[in-house]
């Protein structure tokens, strides 16, 4: 589904990636790791198209998107959540999460809507609001909404948990995990290691751009490697 | 006629009631009389306002009416509950802000005592009012700054002209066709604007604008320095739009004519842009105002809704323009300059961005504001910038900044 092999990319002195290859099969929960500066927005911007790659591919449903703009990649079957959530603050929530769906070109967004209100039901009584007045928890919510009405093959999050409290940490991740089992494949970015890989069938160790670690999730959490680096 | 654009205002209310409960808390409820006679009496005092304002020939009446808008500015900026509920009673009752606003336009040459003076002023007003709605597609809602709008309003006047003058083509012929020669040098100008931004992309503007008014003082077909003279005045049904018109025995001047004509542009405008921004394409502009990494990501083609922004805007000011060259006749590069681009980008930075009353107040008043200064003579252009900043200091975010959005799906 997604795969990235030998990827080198120059971009600023800490945050460049070397050699970096991963798959992501269908189906699959895979969280990358790593401290801070470790490359893991770069990963995510090598991924999206945002940075040219210096060496190296990356290939999404079969496909090299060398050359291909990052508008173009929903239509291949990707949604993004991007670092930060971005979402447009001065519209409403219902528009944020329309824009999501705008791009596919589908019909039917009420009932697509109704589906994500389902997923998450504390987005129901935001709707009409300006997306910029909600918390940090309910802007990753319609982040996330914002990402999946398209229904994506591929979801694709940058730091979703940043900001928000353990609690509300937990909250997401199971929601993330339900996305998943219902057939979305998931690849996460996330710092907060033990966490994610509770939930994640794989994992992805990176240091100084470099893979270091990688394996089952089970294998990653029990590894010592991992443990002393990082957890 | 800026009174009568307060209808564009409000959303219908059906579609605000739809916004759940937190929507319905933030904008207060007026009861249906209050909101008819609130809406009535800010329709017909901003019409009575602009009609003093219009026909007032002593500079302290100029002032004091300033003084009074200002008043009523500060009035608003600190009492921002009433704001909200003159914006509720317009919503409630958005037919009859419309269809009032329509008869104050219609009525509106009637009262102001047969000064040519004060209709030539609302001809231009109005054909301003246009070009700030068009640049507003692109400042307003994508954040485009188009330093170019007064030369794709060129092109409109310059296409439409030599069409009439060399070929006989209608006015009514070549109304579209100037707006579709605009609407091409719109797409000319979007492509290569696309590789920069922000202030770069100002630059590329600016450089298209000098480029159009050199060729235009240079080329021989288009008159150079001198311009185009002799532009005939439209006819309809037998009509010339030079002579006087006579409603039920009534005579008014003949720049009556261009004024039902350039306010029957301004509404198709006002359509046009609430259409518009109601659309997808009006949300997808905003998202790319707002974050264009975060647009991209959801798959939005910023280049292409970019380059749609550069050529509704040139669409728009090409029928100005065609209606400027067929009104005064006579047109010459300086009708123009940079100087137009700049003064129609203010209209929208100081009547309110990506909402459609506020640009309209804003062409209105910039367009005015010299005229009636002129009492001061040298010192008028100081006093019209004076007063701009101190309504943008009333008003930091311009006379009526940009509402939510609220519409169904």
């Amino acid at each position: 589904m997604l795969t990235l092999e030998g990827v080198d990319t120059n971009y600023g002195a800490v945050a460049m990636l070397r050699d970096v290859s991963f798959a992501v099969g269908e189906g699959e929960l895979v969280c990358i790791l790593g401290p801070n500066g470790a490359g893991k927005t770069t990963t995510f911007r090598a991924l999206s198209g945002l940075l040219p790659l210096a060496r190296g591919r990356v290939r999404i449903m079969g496909q090299d998107i060398a050359g291909l703009r990052t508008e173009a990649l929903s239509g291949l079957g990707v949604g993004f959540v991007p670092e930060g959530r971005r979402l447009f603050p001065d519209i409403t929530v219902r528009d944020n999460i329309r824009l999501g769906f705008e791009a596919q070109r589908g019909t039917g967004f009420a009932a697509r809507l109704e589906e994500m209100l389902e997923l998450f039901p504390r987005v129901r009584e935001r709707i009409g609001q300006r997306a910029g007045t909600l918390s940090g928890g309910e802007q990753a919510m319609v982040a996330l909404a914002r990402a999946l009405i398209g229904k994506p093959r591929l979801v694709v999050m940058d730091e979703p948990s940043l900001g928000l409290s353990p609690k509300l940490i937990d909250e997401y991740f199971d929601t993330v995990a339900a996305v998943n089992r219902q057939g979305t494949t998931v690849l996460l970015i996330e710092q907060n290691a033990e966490t994610a890989l509770s939930i994640a069938h794989r994992g992805v160790m990176l240091v100084k751009g470099r893979v270091v670690a990688s394996g089952t999730a089970r294998d990653l959490l029990d590894s010592d490697a991992v443990r002393h680096l990082y957890l | 006629m800026s009174a009568s654009t307060s209808a564009s205002h409000g959303p219908p209310a059906a579609v605000a009631d739809a916004t759940g409960p937190a929507a319905a808390n933030a904008a207060p409820s007026v009861t249906a009389p209050r909101a008819i006679a609130l809406v009535a009496a800010i329709e017909i005092a901003g019409a009575l306002f602009l009609r003093q304002f219009l026909l007032a020939e002593d500079w302290r009446v100029v002032v004091g009416l300033l003084a009074l808008f200002g008043c009523a500015l500060v009035a608003m900026q600190a009492r921002p509950l009433w704001e909200a509920r003159i914006e509720a009673a317009f919503a409630g009752q958005a037919r009859l802000a419309t269809l009032l606003g329509l008869a104050i336009v219609l009525v509106f040459p009637f009262v102001v005592e047969k000064s040519t003076y004060a209709l030539h002023l609302l001809v231009l007003a109005q054909l301003y009012a246009v070009l700030a709605l068009a640049l507003n597609f692109q400042l307003g809602s994508a954040n485009i700054p188009n330093f170019a709008t007064g030369a794709s309003y060129g092109i409109g006047a310059y296409a439409s002209a030599l069409l009439a003058l060399n070929w006989d083509v209608s006015f009514w012929l070549a109304l579209p066709a100037a707006a579709i020669v605009a609407t091409v040098f719109g797409f000319l100008l979007g492509v290569p604007s696309m590789r920069t931004r922000e202030s770069y992309l100002a630059l590329v503007t600016i450089a298209f604008g000098v480029v159009i008014h050199q060729l235009l003082n240079n080329l021989d077909f288009t008159g150079g320095p001198n311009g185009l003279v002799g532009i005939p005045a439209p006819e309809l049904f037998g009509h010339s739009f030079a002579s006087p018109l006579v409603i039920l025995g009534y005579e008014l001047p003949s720049q009556a004519n261009f004024y039902y004509l350039s306010a029957l542009l301004v509404g198709i405008a006002i359509l046009f842009a609430r259409r518009v921004h109601d659309s997808a394409v009006g949300l997808a502009w905003n998202a790319i105002r707002a974050d264009e990494l975060a647009a991209r990501c959801q798959g939005i083609n910023t280049t292409w809704y970019k380059v749609l922004a550069f050529a509704v805007d040139a669409f728009l000011a090409g029928f100005a323009g065609t209606i400027y060259a067929f009104y005064v006749g006579f047109i010459s590069p300086d009708n123009f300059t940079f100087l137009v681009s700049v003064t129609i980008m203010t209209m929208v930075i100081a009547g309110g961005m990506d909402n459609t009353l506020g640009v309209i107040v804003g062409a209105f008043l910039l367009t005015l504001l010299p005229e009636k200064l002129r009492a001061f003579s040298d010192y008028r252009i100081l006093f019209f910038g004076v007063t701009v900043i101190a309504f943008l200091m009333i008003r930091p975010q311009g006379l009526f900044p940009q509402r939510l959005r609220r519409y169904g799906a």
